[in-house]
């Protein structure tokens, strides 16, 4: 996989004459940086809804244009000698919708991998902090609660598989492991999931992409759920080096609402 | 009124205004010169005094300001901006009556017959003030109840704008042309108000109208479609299609969708603006209103007379009267 983006690219080509534009691919996102002056231009491009990159020539012709607008641009302390992109999870919680819902039965356990999204964190060495954090693909809003006081998540639908193979590993996807147990006395019926990604941690083997394990024990409606981030890489990866931090990182156990869905508010009013 | 002032002077440090009472109570006008004689003013008594007022005004007024805005924004950032300004005023309007007060005891004021005569005043000026005090009441209410804070949008009657600031007296606003508006008290109180940025999220309810020619079904699952690449729309609460009902010109359909509050206003105006262009792209007509006027038969044609003007200018010849009926216009579009 000679397309994996989570690496350093120099600005330079060897000859170290010329800095060149430069485009990498995250997935469907495309980010092309030129230095110009003293500073950096950033661009990011994805293809519109219902576009694919490479699905039709008249697509890629487009995308490889240089585009003329919409660069962000940063003044540099100084030489910069490469671009660094760094991978992270969305920045909020992902509520997961499985294709087709499952039941959890009482006193029973299950994994499920899910493909998480990533974003892309673009920095300049030398130099540590991140000029720009951009998500690979643009996923929909949710609500996750309550309407008067519920949060603010992404949404996903996803086929929450039960085992994953060497096809499903994609450079700009991380493999996020949830580990359920059902102790609440009663079936759980698993159409939502919301997954905390922002707290989890990502772990690197070869060109696979994985996040820390979580673990959810469900204990009822009215207790939540309690879900604990493991800091560690999920068994099926083992092995794996730590690639990048948590955003925000939680204490081990937090009490959170996981499986419980929105009620429905959707009933149509005049006011 | 002499004997009142005179109460109030205490031993040997009388204010100005009771050196000229007293002279001209004694009935002796000629002693008013004397009693402000330079000297007289300027005794060192009397300096130090108006330099420990000076002091106390100097510093105590800036204090307290001071400590009102450091408690404001202390209590705003661990709380909310409305406690903020709550707090600051907890503290700003006990210390200007502590400075006022040890300013006027400096002074040679004594303060319990300024407070007896304070008390009288006050009574006095309760009867006269029924609707500041109307409105400071209001304003408690207001402040513990909390209908709203400071930086909520809200709608009073017609005005529609964000809380700048809810007072003792009133309420601020300012409009979205930037208006300021000031809102007495009492009448928030009484009116209703609607408080548009409680909740974190809003419906946009969007009116859609399609010809009576169009399939309903297909029409649901193209709003849908718009709803669901939009990632402004919040995918929960779902977005939904309700048949609104058969209106003159189209089939009315009300198209539901949620956002957060901040994305509410950006996200009613792409909607629209994406749902008639994939309606032109989907051949989906939006009618506008249509009248038909019928001669008297619903199946016969109308009669049209067409006039022509000739290359020299001149019209053509009128009808025959007896083919020209009296209603010849067709409104139908």
């Amino acid at each position: 996989m000679s397309n994996f983006p989570w690496i350093r690219h120099p600005f330079r080509d060897p000859s170290g004459l010329e800095a060149e534009p430069l485009q990498v691919d995250v997935g469907p996102l495309r980010i092309r940086t030129r230095l110009r002056s003293s500073e950096l231009h950033v661009h990011q491009s994805r293809p519109s809804a219902g576009q694919k990159p490479g699905a039709s020539p008249e697509v890629a012709g487009r995308l490889d244009e240089e585009p003329t607008v919409g660069w962000s641009r940063w003044a540099l302390p100084g030489e910069v000698t490469h671009l660094r992109l760094d991978p992270a999870l969305p920045d909020r919680p992902v509520v997961v919708t499985p294709h087709e819902p499952f039941r959890l039965l009482d006193g029973a356990e299950a994994r499920i991998f899910v493909r998480v999204p990533l974003w892309a964190r673009v920095a300049v060495e030398p130099g540590s902090s991140h000029l720009l954090d951009t998500p690979s693909v643009i996923m929909s809003d949710t609500w996750w609660g309550d309407p008067m006081d519920g949060e603010l998540c992404y949404w996903l639908a996803t086929s929450a598989r039960r085992a994953v193979e060497a096809h499903h590993f994609e450079p700009q996807l991380a493999i996020t492991v949830l580990h359920m147990d059902n102790d609440s006395g009663q079936d759980l019926l698993v159409d939502r999931l919301a997954l905390r990604v922002n707290h989890l941690s990502l772990f690197r083997r070869g060109y696979e992409i994985w996040s820390e394990e979580t673990r959810v024990r469900y204990q009822g409606d009215d207790e939540g759920s309690l879900v604990e981030m493991t800091g560690r890489p999920p068994k099926e990866a083992t092995g794996a080096e730590k690639l990048a931090p948590a955003r925000t990182p939680a204490p081990r156990g937090i009490r959170a609402r996981t499986f419980a869905r929105l009620k429905a508010i959707s009933s149509v009013g005049t006011g | 009124m002499n004997s009142l002032f005179l109460h109030l002077a205490s031993d040997g440090l009388a204010p100005l205004s009771l050196l000229v009472l007293q002279a001209t109570a004694a009935g002796d006008p000629a002693a008013l010169p004397s009693a402000l004689s330079l000297g007289s003013l300027l005794s060192p008594e009397r300096i130090t005094v108006l330099i420990r007022t000076a002091l106390v005004l100097g510093l105590g007024v800036p204090l307290v300001y001071g400590a009102s805005r450091w408690l404001n924004a202390l209590v705003a950032k661990r709380y909310n901006p409305q406690r903020g300004l709550v707090a600051g005023k907890l503290l700003l309007y006990p210390g200007v009556i502590l400075v006022v007060v040890t300013t006027l005891s400096e002074l040679g004021f004594s303060l319990a017959p300024l407070l007896g005569a304070a008390g009288i005043v006050g009574i006095a000026l309760g009867f006269a003030s029924q609707t500041s005090v109307s409105n400071i009441i209001s304003g408690f209410f207001l402040i513990g109840e909390q209908p709203f804070v400071v930086d909520d949008v809200i709608q009073v009657g017609d005005t529609v704008g964000r809380v700048l600031s809810v007072d003792m007296l009133s309420v601020k606003l300012r409009t979205f042309d930037n208006r300021f508006v000031r809102i007495p008290n009492e009448n928030m109180i009484k009116s209703q108000v609607i408080n548009i940025t409680r909740f974190p999220i809003r419906r946009a309810d969007l009116l859609v109208g399609v010809a009576y020619k169009e399939n309903v079904e297909r029409v649901r699952l193209v709003l849908l479609e718009v709803a669901r690449v939009n990632p402004l729309v919040l995918m929960e609460p779902e977005p939904t299609v309700f048949f609104d009902g058969f209106g003159d010109s189209a089939i009315n359909l009300r198209f539901t969708v949620w956002a957060t509050k901040e994305n509410f206003v950006k996200l009613k105006n792409i909607l629209q603006e994406e749902i008639k262009a994939r309606f032109d792209a989907e051949g989906i007509e939006i009618p506008f209103p249509h009248r038909s006027l019928y001669a008297g038969s619903a199946t016969d044609p109308f009669p049209v007379r067409i006039i022509a003007a000739d290359v020299d200018g001149s019209e053509a010849p009128p009808m025959p009267p007896e083919s020209a009926p009296g209603t010849k216009e067709n409104t139908q579009s």
